[in-house]
């Protein structure tokens, strides 16, 4: 038998190798135990660490803010980062850059938590075997850059994948790779290729135009999501909006099978079948060749334009669309009649396997409708590089172990490379491989070799997404985990390996970006020297041209563009299988967002789900299956299966099921990990023309599973039940010509004036009245205001489970309301925060004095009084108190990115939207200093600073001049509730406008 | 039964007293760095009919109830002896001179070990003991470490105390800090609670807003 003590000793060891437990766990409990008790008389000291050395940009307490290029995605919008301390704690549009001009989109502000992801690689890696496995284990850059340069001098086929590379480090790569002898090949799930291919056919110059949102009267998009991913959504949301300015107001179809967030804001969103729109598209450029559109064109282009669409017949493309004839030609009709227009033809709608007949159909109607040139700025085109053709016959030579070296950089082919190109499989048949990425995802997972490359905001940098803007990156803050810039790797590993013909002429990166500026200073005809054309880009981000200026670019339709028209007809009908549509979020992207918790638990623009990978089903499709919403259901094809949760809804069409692109990672990190359900990329098919990932139209069944997942879904009810909430003015089609807007108005501002008996001492307010403006009529529900929110005011990210349970602490949410009229379907968002009333009904009910309204007209919530009663919440009219259940701690170093100063709020406590308080004081203390009040417009929330479209305006009510104050009283203006209950709220709404189009 | 009721009573009597002449002797000791303990002028906060508690400033000086750094004589031992008195009353060096972002920022900082240094590559002290003293922060400057000071006035995460508007506002540095010349260890002289600083703003008629503050 054993004795007591060996029992005791092997207990200890099974714990040291397990980690914890039973015993151990107890243990720890009593520990915790009495840390509770200690923590009532919890000693606070602290220590204060100084500075070593002093830094004349840093005074502690100040933040500093560097301009720099968001490299999220291809859009180049111009960014600002606030640090403090050193540390980049928020990120914000950039008013220069003339891309976005202020706005930025989720993903582009999620892009600290990328910096910052716990999960990100640390050091150099190798793969070992050990004990049978195989494991990464840390190397010093000395060796890492060795080995690499070794497996360069080697001879045999080398070949680098990399993800769409921006500017000079784009032509770095070139070079480094010509003078390796290494072939090429760049992967891009998100890039429009296809529609830079029609433009090389139908304009012959290949690339992506630059659209004019701004000029255009009417908007006709056949999928085209630009509101939400498509291209450069927050420059193309700026236009729309600017477009839809009362007097100035644009009309948008959209035809889509399915209610995307563009076609939520569409006047008319039309439901096509699945592949059906190169249909469409041919029988409006029919209608408007017969009405005669296309006098600009040449003899010879119009006439082949005629022979082209008249084997077109009306009726035959409304049965395959499943569109109504009027509809058709009201479509004609109303680009017929619009001064300016501009159509569109994009997203998974667009993307199939034979693609290019409706992007040139499209190009065709542009420029029957003279919009080239106007609308369509073929002058200023981001050539997109992604191939998959190249891509494919990569993959293919890996397949025949021909592939002796794969360098990855940038991009993730072993999760969004269709099944069907089994990377995967032949990513074993290369004898190295060598990865740069940054995150562990499940390409560097494959790699054997991992040189970690900085986060864009920690390295030099440009971005040229068009010409005329030169988008410049800088390092914001120190590296956080030991990497090198990408840049500066290709420079080292050059030298390393003693690569005659690399010669750079720079000893690093930041050397030779400046070099390549040179040139740019050259071509802008600058009459300062090069190092304050320098420091000039630097502070302000970049180097911009004039827009505006003319550049004359020679249109040559090319033969092959009428073949592939022509072959379109060709295009077996619509096919009444089910059909899988892949369409990409702005919560995860393609996938690489799926690793930052605020973006997982933003609600979905539209069906306001967090957290998860869902199947969106048509009631009816759901029916024959014997779904009902909430099943858990298998989506399946020969390439894969998922199992989802089905989320049944009207809004998308009987013949496809959609899923959002990008979740169900089995690598990246742990936030991605806990989106189960599958790789919805697997599923996907190759395409027979298509030079981009096809989308649309792979053939799959369903099937209902047992078991209901949690799907979570933050919208309480779709519907307004009459109160009036989210207001639209529906503009008559007749006024279209006349009016600006006001017709069809509700007037709804009058409500509350009418004499209403008043409980309250009113409030006096002897200087500053803060209050805000939401103008309906721009808001998108794009969700930039709530991630912006998450970021500045340090808002606890919860998780599915408590999610679950209605917890979750957004300050700031969208409401999303749908009413049908008819066929009709008119989709309200509505983005709700605390209302600062004036008349609160949480402030009376608080015993403890922890709400009140101060004398600038703001609802404070004071965390150190509140006691947690819950009474406010209780009694708030507007559901926008959130109660912190538990408290959350981040890992290291995601923890990083917390705001100074705002308060971390601890379990126990109330919270709410404070109006971004502490930039009121801040603005407050300036104007102090320079003795003077707060200008107008000096404050800006950050829900205001983030939004795109301008739809958030902040400002002093008290003054009458101001821009809040001006747009409170417009006719439009109305307060949620106020005419039921007098809360008298200081945010005023302005009704959505629709134009009725019939 | 009346017996043990009594002795219910009593027992409560006694302990009511006790702390009642705890409460009226405590503040007899009263702070004596600072000149406001009086009620200010402005009454009331902006919502009126919310007496408070902490006018009576009682509660200031049960430094018991709460945890010794927030309370009034902390003193924490610091690594290295640091003198206020040789630097300031001796030397005449301005506060401003090492805490210089006072001016500038929420936060008056603690000077970077260059600053030290700036002076200490010439001064190399008399005593031995300044000699030590000196020799370790030319260690932690060639180290390029921090030096880890204990934290003196150490603030509640949801309290946003800005330096910088009591300065431009004429404030000394001494209303709060107390005659930090005469110091040889850094201590805290005010109790720096809420009523504390409350009375001061009643009294200058300056806001006493809770969002001043608390945010």
């Amino acid at each position: 038998m054993e004795s007591k003590l060996v029992k005791i000793n092997k207990r200890r060891k099974a714990e040291k190798k397990e980690g914890i437990s039973r015993r151990s766990f107890i243990k720890s409990l009593g520990a915790a135990g009495a840390a509770g008790i200690a923590g009532c008389a919890d000693n606070p000291a602290q220590k204060i660490l100084p500075f070593v050395k002093g830094d004349t940009t840093q005074i502690p307490g100040v933040a500093v803010w560097y301009s720099s290029t968001c490299k999220e995605c291809s859009a180049g919008c111009g960014i600002q980062v606030r640090t403090r301390e050193g540390r980049a704690v928020k990120i914000e549009g950039n008013r220069e850059n003339p891309v976005n001009r202020g706005g930025l989109c989720a993903l582009g502000q999620a892009a600290l938590q990328s910096l910052y992801d716990p999960d990100r690689i640390r050091e150099p890696l190798k793969k070992v075997s050990e004990g049978g496995r195989e494991i990464f284990k840390p190397i010093s850059w000395e060796d890492a850059f060795s080995e690499v340069a070794e497996a360069l001098k080697e001879e045999g086929y080398k070949a680098f994948l990399a993800g769409e590379l921006t500017g000079t480090v784009a032509d770095l790569w070139d070079s480094w790779c010509q003078d390796h002898d290494i072939q090429q090949a760049v992967y891009d799930p998100m890039q429009p290729v296809d529609l830079a291919r029609a433009s090389e056919l139908t304009f012959g110059h290949y690339g992506i135009p630059k659209y004019n949102f701004e000029k255009a009267e009417v908007i006709v998009s056949f999928g085209a999501d630009f509101l939400e991913t498509w291209i450069s959504p927050v420059e193309y949301a700026r236009g729309w909006a600017a477009g839809r300015k009362p007097g100035n107001v644009s009309r948008v179809i959209h035809i889509e099978p399915r209610l995307s967030l563009t076609a939520a804001n569409a006047d008319k969103w039309i439901r096509s079948k699945p592949g059906s729109e190169t249909a469409v598209a041919l029988a409006v450029l029919k209608l408007l060749v017969e009405r005669g559109n296309g006098k600009n064109l040449s003899e010879s282009v119009i006439n082949r334009l005629k022979k082209l669409v008249s084997k077109v017949n009306i009726e035959e493309v409304a049965y395959v669309s499943g569109i109504k004839r009027s509809t058709v030609l009201l479509i004609a009709d109303y680009l017929h009649q619009a001064r300016s227009s501009l159509v569109l033809a994009g997203g998974p709608a667009a993307s199939k396997e034979r693609p290019l007949g409706l992007f040139v159909a499209v190009n065709f109607i542009n420029m029957v409708l003279k919009n080239v040139g106007r609308t369509v700025d073929i002058s200023r085109m981001r050539k997109p590089r992604t191939s998959v053709r190249k891509v494919s016959e990569l993959v293919a030579a890996m397949d025949k172990a021909k592939v002796k070296t794969l360098l990855v950089y940038a991009t993730n082919p072993a999760f969004s490379l269709p099944q069907s190109y089994n990377f995967r499989y032949a990513a074993k048949k290369v004898s190295k491989i060598i990865s740069f990425a940054s995150h562990m995802d499940e390409t560097a997972k494959l790699a054997d070799i991992i040189l970690p490359a900085h986060h864009s905001l920690e390295e030099w940098g440009d971005a040229h997404p068009f010409n005329g803007v030169y988008g410049l990156t800088q390092p914001v803050m120190r590296p956080v985990f030991n990497t090198r810039s990408f840049g500066d790797m290709l420079i080292t590993l050059s030298e390393k390996s003693g690569n005659k013909k690399a010669a750079y002429g720079a000893a690093n990166f930041e050397e030779y970006l400046k070099n390549a500026w040179k040139k740019i200073h050259v071509t802008s005809g600058s009459a300062e020297s090069f190092k304050s054309f320098w420091l000039k880009a630097v502070e302000r981000g970049g180097y911009f041209e004039d827009l505006e200026k003319h550049i004359p670019v020679r249109v040559s339709v090319k033969d092959e563009a009428y073949t592939v028209v022509a072959e379109s007809f060709k295009e077996p009908e619509h096919d009444h299988g089910l059909m899988l549509y892949a369409y990409p979020s702005v919560r995860s992207f393609d996938g690489r967002a799926a690793n930052r918790p605020w973006l997982q638990e933003l609600p979905d623009p539209v069906t306001k789900i967090v957290w998860d990978s869902w199947a969106e089903i048509h009631p009816e499709t759901a029916g024959k299956a014997g779904i009902k919403n909430g099943d858990l259901v298998a989506v399946r094809n020969k390439y894969g299966d998922l199992k989802l949760a089905a989320y049944i809804t009207e809004n998308v069409d009987q013949g496809i099921v959609a899923v959002p692109l990008g979740q169900g990672h089995t690598e990246y990190g742990r936030y991605a990990r806990l989106v189960k359900g599958g790789n919805v990329y697997d599923l996907l098919q190759t395409g027979e023309d298509s030079d981009g990932v096809v989308l649309l139209g792979s053939h799959v069944e369903i099937k209902r599973l047992p078991g209901r997942p949690k799907l979570v879904n933050t919208q309480g009810s779709d519907s307004q039940h009459g109160r009036g909430l989210a207001r639209t003015a529906i503009v008559a089609a007749t006024a279209a010509s006349h009016s600006n807007g006001h017709n069809g108005g509700h007037h709804a501002h009058q409500e509350g004036h009418h004499e209403i008996k008043q409980m309250y001492v009113q409030r006096e307010h002897p200087v500053y009245e803060w209050g805000m403006v939401v103008d309906l009529a721009a808001c998108t529900g794009c969700s930039a205001c709530v991630v912006a929110c998450y970021a500045e005011n340090n808002i606890a990210v919860v998780g599915k489970d408590v999610c679950w349970q209605g917890r979750e602490m957004s300050w700031l949410r969208i409401d999303r309301y749908y009413e049908k009229k008819g066929e009709e379907l008119r989709v309200s968002f509505q983005p709700m925060m605390c209302q600062h009333c004036n008349n609160a009904p949480c402030e009376p009910v608080c015993p403890v004095y922890a709400t009140y309204h101060n004398e600038d007209g703001l609802n404070v919530m004071v965390y150190n009084r509140c006691v947690g009663t819950r009474y406010c919440s209780n009694n708030c009219t507007y559901k926008v108190r959130r109660y912190n259940w538990y408290e959350f701690k981040l890992p290291e170093p995601l923890n990083w990115q917390v705001n100074p100063d705002v308060t971390k709020r601890t379990a126990g406590v109330m919270e709410k939207c404070t109006f971004c308080i502490q930039r009121i004081n801040e603005a407050k203390d300036i104007a102090k200093d320079q003795g003077r009040l707060v200008e107008d417009g000096e404050i800006q929330p950050a829900c205001v600073q983030s939004c795109p479209t301008e739809a958030l305006v902040f400002g002093n009510l008290k003054d009458p001049n101001s821009r809040v104050s001006r747009l409170a009283k417009s006719g439009r203006g109305y307060k949620v509730l106020d005419h039921h209950i007098n809360t008298q709220p200081s945010v005023t709404y302005l009704e959505d406008l629709k134009w009725e189009i019939t | 039964m009346a017996r043990k009721v009594s002795g219910i009573v009593i027992f409560v009597v006694v302990v009511t007293g006790f702390i009642g002449l705890l409460m009226v002797a405590y503040p007899l000791k009263a702070d004596q760095s600072s000149s406001y303990n009086k009620i200010g002028k402005r009454a009331g906060v902006y919502n009126d009919g919310q007496a408070a508690l902490w006018d009576l400033n009682i509660l200031d000086h049960f430094h018991y109830f709460g945890p010794e750094a927030r309370a009034r004589g902390y003193r924490p031992e610091q690594p290295i002896k640091f003198s206020h008195v040789t630097h300031v009353q001796k030397n005449k060096i301005e506060c401003q001179f090492c805490h210089w972002s006072v001016t500038k920022s929420p936060y008056a900082t603690i000077p970077e070990v260059e600053v030290c240094m700036g002076c200490h590559k010439m001064v190399k002290g008399t005593s031995d003991q300044q000699k030590t003293e000196i020799a370790k922060v030319e260690k932690y400057y060639n180290e390029g470490k921090a030096i880890p000071w204990q934290k003196v006035h150490v603030m509640p995460d949801y309290v946003h105390f800005n330096h910088k508007r009591h300065i431009k506002a004429g404030m000394g540095c001494q209303e709060c800090h107390g005659q930090i010349p005469e110091m040889p260890v850094v201590e805290r002289v005010s109790s720096m609670k809420m009523g504390w600083c409350v009375s001061c703003h009643r009294h200058e008629g300056t806001s006493i807003d809770c969002a001043t503050c608390h945010y």
